[in-house]
């Protein structure tokens, strides 16, 4: 038998549960923009016995559950895409900087300068005793020069520039792991205590996608509720639940930032890095910025060498023989005319003989088609010394290479093992590293690291000495052509960063559909639900309405 | 599939598509306004490398094409030099013939001397004229006045360059007469004491080397025969530095201080053009002139011919002199006496390189105490242009009316033979030109060529990059509509 007071209360289930459903709608609908939104749905559940003819015979309703909709699976593998596509953005992002530096198509670059360079010894040939073209000369090398020192700079910068993002990125990642460990803390509070924790969650979501953006993770989430997260390469824990390992940005002996975790500032973890904005920073400021300058440096090095070479077998206006029309240096940066050329133009050996013609400006202008230098070889070890020998090999001598004449000479003290340096060969840094009689290592440049490592053996006594010079043997490719391949290449990685970061954005965005598709809120469903929660609750008043009527006839009938 | 569609998918795809449609906008308002395909390396890094190799080559060809300019500039102002010379030359000969001739007298010889002096004068502007700051006719030695109006002996002389840390003196010394005009350097390879300097010697003024000495080589501070000529240097104690240099000027008697060095100049790659004609082959050379030094009676009317083997002179035939023998002979100066007895009686000075069967005819006549006797000669060179003209200058001066004569008719063989020399080198310059001339047009067509090519990979196509551009006006045009139509469209406005 049925109840007039369960209709009532069913009425009143009916009423608050498509209210409740309503104010859900309504959240709903106010969050329609907010990123990382999940739509929720409210569960409506009959309650009570459906057999009418029981006393408590009637369904009633409530809400079990508001669902949050969302698909796990889908995010995780949008926060890797994100740390995919962030890695390619961050590369895309400082090649085309690069590339604006070194854009040689607009003209005005090093291609023209050199041009201009090699044109100037041309005109210099042809009337080498006229003061105005051995200025126009003088001009154009320095142009040259700027250029070579001005590009080398800006891509320095560059490079400065993505490692002071490197910490900043670090910075901000420590700062996210931060709110990471309170979002887990209070997810974990609120859900063990029976609360929801959707809008928390949500704000997980976006949270981990944001530090998928800086660095590539990996994360599981525990049945509490919490987050681990952690480096995917080593397994390393950033975040465990409530606690953190913070990043640091530790400077290397480059002047560099090393990625470590702050509990081990030693270990550096760069290579173990492979997406996010840092592998993109770490990739270009590591490998691509340094191997750009080391094409400029060869490039510049290679014109330095070449012109030196040349100039130093002619004869200038005064009948001298030529001295370094370029300052002896590996580096772009520090390309220089030297400074006696810079003070009087007739020091320009234009000259190949003590007579004034414009023979050896004739041979200058060839340098390009010339092939490069590549190389780096040792010529003979001669050891004065009746009984013992040595052989050198070379490490890492690279751009530390100056174009000289003299040989290096070490000579050995009266204790045995202490070598000195006796001729330097023109190398002004030069130092001995470590020295006995068997091993005696040499820094070329200055920078401690051994460039030179003499193997000697016999038996070495009081003024014994080695000596030995270095040679540069040549590549293949003409200089012309190595720094037109080489822009080449550097429009090549550009591109390449670019379709990357182009497909990786096609392949988020298709992701991002597939999450709001199912998680993202569509207005035109909510307008539906609202009505249809409208209409329900309408009818539920209109059911507490005739309640009330039947109440009234029930009273009525007692008067 | 999208079977969902909520607000942020539909504004999403709206945005992408339409920044995607504004990114191809831009790239082709980009190409448009530059008029360009290739405007950065990532656009095409292939295009880019052969744009960039284009245009290495294009501005080489303009070098080129520049030094094609100033070496053509250069060789026409040597061939109106050197055809104002042969004017010259000419009308010396003519009047050569003339004052030669029966008619002429003191009197007309008198005027003919103050043309020709004029006419020397003239000369010798033509010669040292310059190009630039480059005198012409200088060989390689652009900036040495290559010519003087007088005579100068054969020398040689050590100079240190400014820039030596040896300031201690150095002299030269030897034997050596030089036929030509050279420079040879010396060069310290290690520094040093001179005990433990070491050197090397270029024959060519310093272009190329030959081994370097020992150490110890230096001793007693004397380098003896260099350039493997009896040549020494002598240097006073002090200690070397590396690159310390030396040169020495060997200078043949004669007129010129030029030498017979080439000035190149790149005309294209791996070809380089020697643009100058030197002094030294057109202008300098051989000659020969004669006078009596002794009072005595040995000498009588005669003509005598002198020939040369591959060292010396010899008495080939004479006539009227017998006894007549060469009492010494160097390479500047040959002294004969006529009767073999007393005091030698004629010198004869020689200018330039002689060789083999070169021969010299003189006559001599009886009574002639001293001054010139005509010399005719045939060597196998160049022959000297100043030194004729001024052969033919002293015999205007010349009082007597018979020797006057034979001076002046001997000059005239000279005067027709250097004509055909100088000529021989103005067609040597024209053939100069005209190799220019072919480079020149060479380089023209492949300059067009490379213009073409580079056009081609680097030019927009204007017609198809416009058509493009309104296609994707129209397709811009459109998605703005879209999303304003779908941004409208919304269920509220049936409910």
């Amino acid at each position: 038998m049925s109840d007039i007071g369960r209709v009532l209360l069913t009425a009143k289930e009916a009423l608050l549960s498509n209210l409740t459903a309503i104010n859900v709608t309504g959240s709903n609908i106010a969050n329609v923009n907010t990123p990382g939104y999940s739509r929720l749905r409210p569960m409506f559940e009959s309650v009570g016995t459906k057999d009418a003819t029981s006393a408590q015979g009637q369904a009633g309703v409530r809400i079990a559950d508001v669902e949050r909709i969302y698909d796990r699976f889908l995010e995780t593998q949008i926060v890797e895409q994100q740390s995919s596509l962030a890695n390619y953005s961050a590369q895309e992002d400082i090649l085309g900087r690069v590339e604006s530096v070194l854009n040689e198509n607009a003209g005005g670059g090093i291609n023209d300068a050199l041009s201009a360079f090699l044109n100037a010894w041309g005109n210099l040939s042809i009337d080498p005793s006229s003061k105005s073209r051995r200025d126009m000369l003088l001009s154009t090398a320095q142009n040259l020069s700027y250029t070579f020192n001005q590009k080398a700079k800006e891509i320095t910068d560059i490079q400065l520039a993505a490692n002071e993002s490197v910490a900043d990125s670090v910075t901000t990642l420590n700062g996210y792991l931060t709110q990471m460990v309170k979002l887990n803390k209070n997810i974990v509070d609120a859900e063990s205590a029976g609360n929801s924790a959707s809008t928390l969650r949500d704000q997980r979501g976006e949270l981990l996608n944001e530090i998928g953006k800086i660095i590539d993770v990996s994360y599981v989430e525990k049945s509490d509720g919490s987050l681990y997260i952690y480096l995917p390469s080593n397994g390393k824990a950033l975040v465990e639940g409530i606690n953190k390992w913070d990043l640091q940005a530790e400077r290397n002996s480059n002047g560099m930032y090393d990625i470590v975790f702050q509990t081990d500032p030693l270990q550096p973890i760069n290579d173990q890095i492979n997406g996010g904005k840092l592998a993109g920073l770490l990739e270009v400021r590591d490998h691509a910025i340094p191997s750009y300058l080391d094409q400029l440096n060869q490039t510049a090095s290679s014109i330095i060498n070449k012109v030196n070479k040349i100039h130093i077998n002619g004869y200038d206006q005064n009948g001298n023989p030529g001295g370094l029309f370029f300052e002896s240096t590996a580096y772009a940066k520090d390309m220089k005319v030297s400074s006696a050329i810079i003070a009087d133009t007739r020091r320009i050996a234009a000259s190949a003989t003590v007579n004034a013609d414009g023979n050896n400006a004739t041979a200058i202008t060839a340098i390009t088609s010339d092939q490069m230098y590549a190389s780096i070889g040792v010529l003979d070890v001669t050891a004065v010394s009746p009984t013992a020998s040595g052989t050198a090999t070379l490490n890492n001598v690279g751009q530390a290479y100056k174009n000289t004449t003299t040989d290096i000479v070490i000579t050995r003290g009266l204790t045995p093992g202490s070598w000195t340096v006796t001729n330097n060969g023109g190398y002004d840094s030069l130092g001995i590293l470590t020295s006995n009689d068997t091993t005696v290592t040499l820094d070329l440049n200055g920078d401690l690291t051994a460039d030179i490592t003499l193997a000697l053996s016999g038996t070495w006594a009081d003024t014994d000495n080695i000596s030995f010079g270095l040679t540069q043997s040549e590549s293949t490719a003409s200089i012309d052509g190595y720094f037109n391949a080489f822009i080449a290449n550097m429009g090549q990685d550009v591109d390449n960063a670019t379709r990357a970061m182009t497909s990786e954005t096609a392949v988020l965005n298709q992701q991002t559909n597939q999450r709001d598709q199912l998680s993202g809120v569509s207005l035109d469903e909510e307008m539906m639900n609202l009505i249809k929660y409208q209409m329900a609750y309408g009818a539920a008043g209109r059911m507490t309405k005739t309640v009330n009527e039947l109440m009234d006839i029930l009273i009525n009938l007692g008067q | 599939m999208i079977n969902r569609v909520t607000e942020t998918i539909k504004f999403n795809m709206i945005t992408n598509n339409m920044f995607n449609i504004q990114a191809q906008y831009g790239e082709l308002m980009e190409k448009l306004s530059t008029q360009k395909m290739i405007n950065r390396p990532s656009d095409d890094p292939v295009g880019t490398n052969d744009i960039l190799n284009f245009r290495t080559a294009r501005t080489s060809i303009e070098q080129y094409q520049s030094n094609i300019t100033d070496a053509n500039i250069w060789l026409q102002l040597t061939t109106t030099n050197i055809s104002g010379l042969r004017n010259i030359v000419d009308e010396a000969k003519s009047m050569a013939i003339s004052e030669s001739g029966a008619s002429a007298s003191p009197e007309t010889r008198q005027t003919s001397l103050s043309t020709l002096t004029a006419l020397i004068d003239e000369a010798l502007s033509l010669l040292n004229a310059k190009s630039g700051d480059n005198y012409l006719f200088g060989g390689s030695a652009t900036d040495v006045h290559p010519f003087t109006s007088t005579n100068t002996t054969a020398s040689i002389s050590v100079s240190a360059a400014q820039a030596n840390t040896y300031t201690n003196t150095v002299t030269s010394g030897g034997t050596y007469i030089p036929m030509e005009n050279k420079s040879y350097v010396v060069k310290i390879v290690d520094g040093g004491t001179l005990a433990l300097a070491t050197y090397k010697i270029s024959t060519d003024g310093g272009k190329t080397w030959g081994t370097t000495s020992n150490p110890g080589d230096f001793t007693g501070g004397i380098i003896s025969n260099v350039g493997g000529e009896d040549i020494d240097l002598t240097f006073s104690a002090g200690t070397f530095t590396d690159n310390d240099t030396f040169t020495v000027n060997a200078k043949a008697a004669g007129y010129y201080y030029g030498d017979g060095g080439d000035l190149n100049a790149v005309i294209g790659k791996n070809n380089n053009l020697a643009y100058n004609i030197s002094g030294a082959e057109a202008f300098t050379g051989q000659f020969a002139s004669g006078s009596v030094i002794n009072s005595g009676t040995g000498i009588t009317n005669g003509s005598i011919v002198l020939t040369r083997d591959a060292t010396d002179w010899h008495i080939t035939s004479q006539t009227g002199h017998p006894a007549m023998v060469i009492t010494s002979q160097t390479a500047d100066t040959l002294t004969i006496n006529a009767d073999g007895i007393g005091a030698d009686d004629i010198k004869i000075n020689l200018t330039g390189a002689w060789s083999q069967n070169n021969t010299i005819n003189f006559s001599t006549t009886a009574g002639v105490s001293s001054g010139e006797i005509p010399v005719t000669f045939k060597g196998s060179n160049s022959i000297d242009l100043i030194s004729t003209l001024n052969a033919l200058k002293s015999a205007l001066q010349e009082s007597d009316q018979t020797r006057a004569e034979g001076l002046i008719s001997a000059q005239v063989d000279n005067l027709t033979n250097l004509e055909t020399q100088m000529l021989q080198y103005q067609t040597q310059a024209g053939a100069k030109m005209n190799s220019l001339e072919l480079a020149s047009s060479n380089h023209d067509s492949l300059k067009l060529q490379i213009t073409n090519m580079l056009a081609d990979i680097e030019n927009a196509d204007l017609t198809k990059l416009i058509t493009e551009f309104q296609m994707k006006q129209i397709a811009m045009q459109a998605s703005y509509s879209m999303a304003s139509k779908i941004g409208k469209l919304t269920i509220m406005d049936y409910i």
